[in-house]
């Protein structure tokens, strides 16, 4: 099948020294040759892209590099679990989830959380601001992007603490048994909370009960198809936002210049957080070739596996100027840290906004922090943030101050 | 001068709203712009629009010369 006698490189997403220095990696794989094979993972190994336009090229290009497996490995989720609408779909089939979901993450109807994003942040703050430290990532990060999740699938207060374990158990517990335990646990809550409210005259309205009742192509979906699709929308907004916003606390932390500026000028905050995902961008997308292909200057043999890499892509210096740098009022920046193409973020409009209020809130309560420690790593895999943000500030934050 | 939208690659990022509230006042239920006059604008918010057409990470959107034909 393929021509190839070496690999062009042994780029693997689950090496620790790799995840550690990525933008490195992808910037020499970059240079040397942005649509890689590398030998890694797959029996066949897998081709990784690192250039802005082959990266775009490729998620444009449905018909060819199909979603029909979007991890890597493939098998990720374990046999039998591969198919994960929407993410596993392709156009047309895609864009029936895609109409039917997309009304529910609208950027008006996503705005109304910002209060709860607000109370959510400032109560995480309470909690650890009177220590002078705390870890970023679980205390803060996490705190937003789970409590967020579970107030929009309207997951009751008391059910709250067997919720995030469960979804601990999941994204971070990095044992197979205990992640398939944890979804095991989450599936059979999130059925038993959809057949209970197919049988309520006025179910709650919350995420759940809207897409309960949309119409996909014409149809609701099926239970099974129902559960599956609200678990694939709860995980894929835990660490993207979570890993996100812990890098900008660290960057926060380690560049004096930009903080100040924040501070000084709140109403540049969105345009610095589309910067802050353009430059931290934490996810790769996987796809399956179809058939045979040309990309760039590589010839793709149909049935590879292809990694589309957004930070390698944000980081083309053929596509922005200083690419390898901050720029927190950057203008111009088409990036594509929210994935490109029909399996862009859904959840984009939410994102952005606990982004933006997770800064905001900090900044208010803590505008002086610093690392108290190097930072422990950065993940292997699929989402790539710190492993944790371990931060110190004067105990009481802004109220300690002069 | 008239904004145009691709709405074949158009996926709802909401960089233009971002950019240039004054024209792309709303996203639509699919996540497209929703605009103001047609698209039409004038001379005001060429540089807005220019950044909305610029940040438009799908290469969506473009300006054409001239109002409606």
């Amino acid at each position: 099948m393929t021509s190839k006698t070496a690999p062009d490189t042994n780029f693997n997403i689950f090496d620790q020294e790799m995840a550690d220095n990525r933008h490195a990696v992808f910037g020499e794989l970059r240079g040397r040759c942005p649509v890689a094979h590398s030998d890694q993972i797959e029996a066949d190994g897998f081709w990784v892209i690192t250039s802005y336009a082959e990266n775009k090229k490729a998620a444009h290009n449905t018909a060819v590099y199909s979603s029909r497996y979007a991890t890597l490995p493939r098998d990720m989720f374990g046999e039998g679990h591969d198919h994960r609408p929407p993410l596993t779909l392709d156009p047309p089939e895609h864009g029936k989830f895609r109409r039917a979901l997309q009304p529910n993450f609208g950027p008006k109807v996503m705005e109304v959380w910002v209060p709860e994003i607000r109370q959510i942040a400032r109560r995480a703050i309470a909690e650890f601001i009177d220590e002078g430290s705390c870890d970023g990532r679980s205390q803060y990060a996490q705190r937003i992007s789970t409590g967020m999740m579970l107030a929009l699938f309207g997951v009751p207060a008391e059910a709250a603490p067997e919720f995030e374990h469960w979804l601990g158990e999941i994204v971070e517990s990095g044992d197979m048994k205990r992640a398939e335990a944890g979804a095991a646990s989450l599936y059979a809550y999130l059925d038993a909370t959809v057949k209970r409210r197919r049988a309520e005259a006025e179910p709650p309205d919350d995420m759940i009960t809207r897409i309960m009742e949309s119409e996909f192509g014409g149809a609701k979906l099926p239970d099974d198809e129902l559960v599956g699709t609200l678990v694939m929308i709860m995980l894929a907004a835990l660490e993207t936002v979570a890993s996100t916003l812990s890098s900008i606390l660290i960057h926060l932390a380690t560049n004096d210049s930009d903080r100040e500026r924040l501070i000084a000028e709140p109403e540049l905050t969105p345009t610095a957080v589309e910067e802050f995902v353009r430059y931290y961008a934490a996810v790769v997308s996987a796809r399956e070739a179809n058939e045979d292909s040309t990309l760039g200057d590589a010839e793709i043999p149909g049935k590879s596996m292809v990694l589309l890499c957004w930070n390698a892509a944000n980081l083309d210096p053929d596509a922005f100027p200083d690419a390898d740098k901050v720029v927190v009022d950057r203008a111009k920046n088409p990036h594509v840290g929210f994935g490109i193409g029909p399996h862009r973020c859904l959840g984009i409009h939410l994102a952005r906004l606990e982004l933006k209020v997770g800064i905001e809130e900090w900044l208010a309560a803590i505008p002086e922090f610093e690392l108290s420690e190097a930072v422990p790593g950065w993940q292997q895999g699929l989402v790539c943030g710190p492993k944790g943000a371990p931060l110190k500030f004067a105990p009481g934050g802004a109220g300690a101050a002069s | 001068m008239r904004l145009i939208v691709d709405r074949d690659l158009c996926q709802g990022h909401g960089r233009c709203l971002q950019a240039v509230p004054e024209l792309v006042i709303d996203l639509d239920t699919m996540g497209q712009p929703a605009l103001e006059n047609d698209g039409e604008f004038g001379p005001e918010l060429a540089a807005k629009v220019q950044l909305a057409v610029g940040n438009c990470p799908e290469s969506a959107l473009s300006i054409a010369d001239g109002g409606r034909p």
